[in-house]
């Protein structure tokens, strides 16, 4: 069993490390960029131009606290699973006369491309700093490869062939080839796209991804010191089947439409996309840059552009905060464009715009309800305290608020007060008549500020009964100086009114953004523990798994949390092209 | 196999006329009609949705009498499945309420360690057609259903004392409130038809006195209560018997009354047996006896699992599958857990919602159960399993020392259809395994699925 298991590792290593073939020619000779030997057809290519940098931070007892600080990864280093790693690296160091790190510098401390070509072709380029390591441990994982291959009686699954002096070999019958040439590591999923690079390096790059104008503009507008950088080739990815999904998605879903029709617009005038990756101080950064334009005037997507003045607001802070997203919405202008934006969606939608002339009492949902909204939306989503005298939910749901700036507090608060209030009084009227607990309605006044409060009653209530999922909730609006807040729980509606009763008017906006997203890691890693027990069963059913294999799922996502819950994304407008930025803070870097 | 059903089927009754005597003294192997894989297959699909190929070896190897007796017993460790599950299923109802339960549902049949134990309570869900979308509240319905489990296989008294002593039955039947001044002779009829009191032969005056008996009892907040102003105390007279009857004696008359009891046998007798023949009075008296004599259903059962008309060709492949039967058995064979949440979404479409059978009268049986575009789905639904990463059909071969190229094949043949699947049909199958095995690159793991997903689109895979 145990053999098995390593067998299985080691394997999946093979895949992992990427193996150089054993036929190394021309070693020693300088070679030209990877880009050169890498067909034009290249839809999207990413590439790490030194990847030393990325190497040694890995590899730095920075690094290594930081990762150690956190619970989950370090029950991962503590598993079996680990210790059998452990057990091959020590192998591989032994076989190579060389200890681990200094492999890892020298076979991924060059430069690595990869490539995705139609047809979902890969080509992954790595240029290493030892070809004599590298042919060593080509070696080592051959003769495992061949033993394997032997074991499981198909020995022909381990194979080599000469095209224009360089070898290919598989270790599985076809399904992956790779080549060495000298320091460089070639490997692709078809031999077609291996033989198709040999033959670029015979006429020295002549058609060739680093000759395709696209490519050279992308590479110029990107900072030259990034640590990866990707190119998108839009031209090609829209004659791609299926290309046009999201936007066939968005026609009949309007909340898509509201987040990304800018976006998509802006890309669709777009020949290339570019990306570039950069870590400084245990924050990973992305920043992704298009040749598009935004439309501007009266074009059925500029509901969403500020100007160089305004823009999105900053997102609201509260204990506990999971996520938290600020925009840039006129959502009067956006409403008026359904029949262009989600035309397949509008007849749906009629029931909705005849609920809101219920709710504001006849009034136009478009033109006499929404344009008293500014443009600046927050929402945000944070988990709850329960207290125990209502009701501890077996399944614990975060609260989330809207957050909606109006232009006329003193006209607006009373028809929006109205319109809650016939809201919830059709809940009750609906779950009455099925003879459903229904909300009590109070008023309650927190820092002077009064608000609508709605809640389940307990009266007679055994402590099983209060774990109904119903209990996550007390809906709240609350109007606050300039904002409206509408919040699904009392607690989260008073934080808010903490917060927004010190925001500092002056230093809130964020000019040029119309997308701001965070996510905050302590607070995502929490909710996941009180959940635990439920994902892990929704695991158990959703997959097949059993226990044992839903709990490692689930420390998995944990871990991955607890890695990347920290984030950041922000899409914004800089001369009219579109701009994302999205950062990530690793553990223990956070403030 | 020693029965031809053609030859005792009387043509101008279309009943079975076979001498009980022998239809239920329990199956002896001679060398004439042996203990063979295709017995202990079709015992297990009957018995236990299906088996997998470690238990169809060791009841080939123990012989009929100990092996009915191994899938009627429940087993030691029962107490701690149920531990373990019922509070799963009651957290799913809270938390993801019908699709929850139907994934935890689907889990227990395809994990328990006494699966006898879950097609029962099938049987009766699908008898009584408790409708989940009519309780509105998920845990009251996973409350019923535990309820049901733990009576499923005592006596048919028990059975209908749950049944009748559980809110369910009248929040599904719209029948909430049963008020002296006005006993509900609609609900009476109902509650007749479920009993086996066939309403349209029972006098009328015997219909209100049953519906008099309801009186009093009313469902307030999802609680089943009593409240004696209400009950109507004069004396009825139902099935011959007088006194001041509430549910209580209810139950006791009516399931102690032949009538209902061969209903019962008769019910069983078309789950286990067959429900293509309609059995005679004569053919039924032995199990209608037993049950009259205070036999439990699961002994009952015993004696259907262990008889010489159960192993006949008279039952032999003679049902057909319901989607629930069919997709459990898949898992049960290969002994592997598959992903239940998408699979009970899937059994939706089929027609078998486990939280919601369609009509008072349960699910369709037999036949109806299958025309051309439910077919259709039905093989869609098995081929996404079969290829499903949940089903590694190679790594079971392997286990059982069937993991070659040449072995696979006839191993997942015998698992699966023991040898019942027509040669032209296997050789068809035989001849794409090999040139699916031939091609190159070849993953024996991947090619094993696709051979287990054509296996399981055969028409024969729909017959138990």
């Amino acid at each position: 069993m145990m053999a098995r298991v390593k067998r299985s590792i080691f394997t999946s290593l093979i895949t992992i490390l990427i193996l150089p073939a054993a036929n190394v020619c021309g070693a020693g000779e300088e070679l030209p960029s990877a880009t050169e030997w890498i067909p034009a057809e290249a839809a999207i290519v990413l590439e790490i131009p030194d990847s030393s940098k990325v190497v040694e931070g890995l590899l730095s007892k920075e690094f290594e606290g930081r990762i150690r600080e956190n619970e989950q990864i370090r029950q991962f280093l503590e598993s079996p699973q680990f210790a059998q790693i452990v057990g091959i690296v020590r192998y591989l160091e032994f076989r190579l006369g060389t200890d681990w790190k200094d492999a890892v510098r020298k076979l991924f401390g060059g430069r690595i491309t990869a490539a995705l070509l139609p047809r979902n072709q890969v080509l992954i380029v790595v240029d290493t700093k030892s070809a004599e390591l590298l042919s060593k441990l080509h070696q080592v994982l051959l003769e495992h490869a061949r033993d394997e291959a032997q074991k499981a009686g198909d020995p022909d699954r381990v194979a080599s062939g000469v095209y224009k002096g360089w070898t290919g070999w598989t270790f599985d019958g076809g399904k992956n080839v790779h080549a060495l040439v000298g320091s460089r590591l070639l490997l692709s999923n078809k031999a077609d796209l291996l033989r198709s690079a040999a033959d670029l390096a015979e006429t020295g790059g002549a058609g060739s991804l680093a000759r395709v104008a696209a490519y050279q503009q992308a590479q110029a507008a990107l900072p030259q010191n990034a640590w990866v950088r990707a190119f998108v080739n839009i031209g090609l990815i829209k004659e791609a089947p299926r290309s046009d999904r999201i936007e066939r998605a968005m026609r009949t879903n309007p909340l898509l439409a509201l987040m990304v029709a800018d976006n998509l617009e802006a890309l669709s005038n777009a020949t290339w996309m570019a990306a570039a990756i950069n870590v400084d101080g245990g924050r990973v950064g992305l920043h992704v840059v298009a040749d598009g334009t935004f439309p501007g005037g009266d074009h059925p997507t500029a509901f969403s552009l500020p100007t160089n003045e305004s823009g999105c607001l900053r997102n609201i802070e509260v204990p506990r905060r999971l996520v938290a997203v600020s925009l840039y919405r006129d959502l009067a202008r956006f409403y008026r464009q359904k029949d262009v934006l989600f035309p397949e969606r509008t007849s749906g939608l009629i029931f909705f715009e005849n609920m809101m002339g219920v709710f504001f009492t006849g009034r136009h949902f478009s033109e006499e309800v929404l344009p008293h909204l500014h443009p600046e939306i927050r929402l945000v989503v944070a988990a709850q305290e329960y207290q125990p005298d209502y009701g501890v939910p077996a399944v614990a749901l975060p609260a989330m608020a809207l957050v909606f700036r109006m232009k006329d507090p003193k006209q607006f608060v009373p028809m929006a007060e109205e319109a809650w209030q016939k809201a919830l009084g059709l809940i009750n009227f609906t779950r009455g008549q099925q003879a459903l607990p229904g909300l009590i309605l109070d008023r309650a006044e927190y820092r002077g500020v009064r608000y609508t409060v709605a809640a389940f009653s307990t009266v007679g209530l055994t402590p099983e009964d209060r774990k109904d999922v119903r209990f996550n909730f007390r809906p709240v609006l609350a109007p606050v100086g300039e904002y409206l807040v509408l919040s699904s729980t009392e607690q989260l509606a008073r934080d808010i009114i903490d917060y927004l009763q010190q925001e500092d008017q002056n230093a809130a906006r964020l000019p040029g953004r119309h997308f701001v997203l965070e996510t905050d890691r302590e607070g995502l890693l929490k909710l996941l523990k009180t959940n635990r027990e439920a994902i892990i069963r929704q695991n158990m059913v959703e997959r097949g798994h059993s226990r044992e294999k839903a709990e490692a799922e689930t420390n998995n996502l944990f871990a991955l949390v607890a890695i990347l819950g920290e984030l950041r994304v922000e899409l914004l407008r800089q001369e009219d092209k579109p701009q994302a930025r999205i950062e990530v803070a690793l553990p223990g870097t956070e403030n | 196999m020693t029965l031809s059903a053609n030859d005792q089927v009387d043509a101008s009754l279309g009943q079975l006329r076979v001498d009980p005597v022998w239809a239920w003294e329990p199956f002896v192997p001679t060398p004439n009609d042996p203990w063979d894989l295709r017995k202990v297959g079709h015992l297990f699909r009957r018995a236990a949705f299906a088996g997998s190929w470690p238990q169809l070896q060791q009841a080939l190897e123990e012989g009929p009498e100990k092996t009915v007796s191994r899938l009627t017993t429940p087993p030691p460790k029962l107490a701690q499945f149920h531990q373990q599950f019922d509070p799963l299923l009651r957290e799913a109802a809270r938390g993801q309420g019908q699709g929850g339960i139907r994934a935890w549902w689907l889990r227990r049949m395809v994990e328990s360690p006494f699966p006898l134990e879950e097609k029962l309570t099938l049987f009766w869900h699908g008898h009584f057609a408790i409708s989940a979308d009519r309780l509105r509240d998920p845990t009251l319905f996973v409350d019923y259903l535990l309820q049901l489990r733990e009576s499923c296989l005592s006596s048919w008294q028990n059975v209908l004392a749950t049944v009748c002593g559980h809110p369910a039955l009248l929040l599904s039947a719209g029948s909430p409130q049963h008020r002296k001044a006005q006993p509900s002779l609609k609900w009476a009829r109902i509650f007749a038809a479920q009993v086996g009191l066939a309403p349209d032969g029972l006098p009328a005056t015997e219909l209100q006195e049953i519906a008099r008996a309801w009186t009093g009892w009313f469902v307030v907040n999802n609680r089943l209560r009593f409240i004696a102003s209400e009950h109507d105390p004069r004396p009825k007279k139902i099935l011959g018997r007088q006194g001041d009857f509430g549910i209580p004696e209810l139950v006791a008359v009516i399931s102690a009354h032949p009538a209902s009891q061969e209903f019962v046998v008769r019910k069983l007798f078309r789950y286990f047996i067959s429900e293509e023949h309609p059995p005679s009075g004569e053919l039924l008296s032995p199990l209608v006896d037993c049950l009259a004599q205070g036999e439990s259903l699961l002994g009952v059962v015993r004696v259907i699992l262990r008889s010489n008309i159960f192993y006949s060709t008279l039952a032999y492949r003679s049902r057909v599958k319901s989607p629930v039967e069919s997709v459990v058995g898949l898992a049960r064979m290969l002994g592997q857990i598959v992903p239940t949440a998408r699979l009970g979404e899937d059994l939706v479409d089929l027609g078998q919602d486990l939280c919601n059978p369609p009509t008072f009268d349960g699910w369709p049986e037999g036949r109806a159960w299958i025309n051309h575009l439910s077919f259709l789905r039905r093989k869609q639904v098995l081929r996404q399993l079969a290829v499903s990463s949940a089903l590694d059909p190679w790594a079971v071969a392997q286990k059982h020392g069937y993991g070659s190229i040449n072995k696979l094949p006839d191993f997942l043949s015998q698992l699966i259809y023991q040898g019942d699947l027509p040669s032209t049909t296997m050789g068809t199958l035989q001849q794409k395994w090999n040139s699916l095995s031939a091609s190159r690159p070849f993953q024996p793991a991947d090619g094993a699925k696709v051979f287990l997903a054509e296996l399981v689109q055969q028409p024969e895979f729909e017959l138990a």
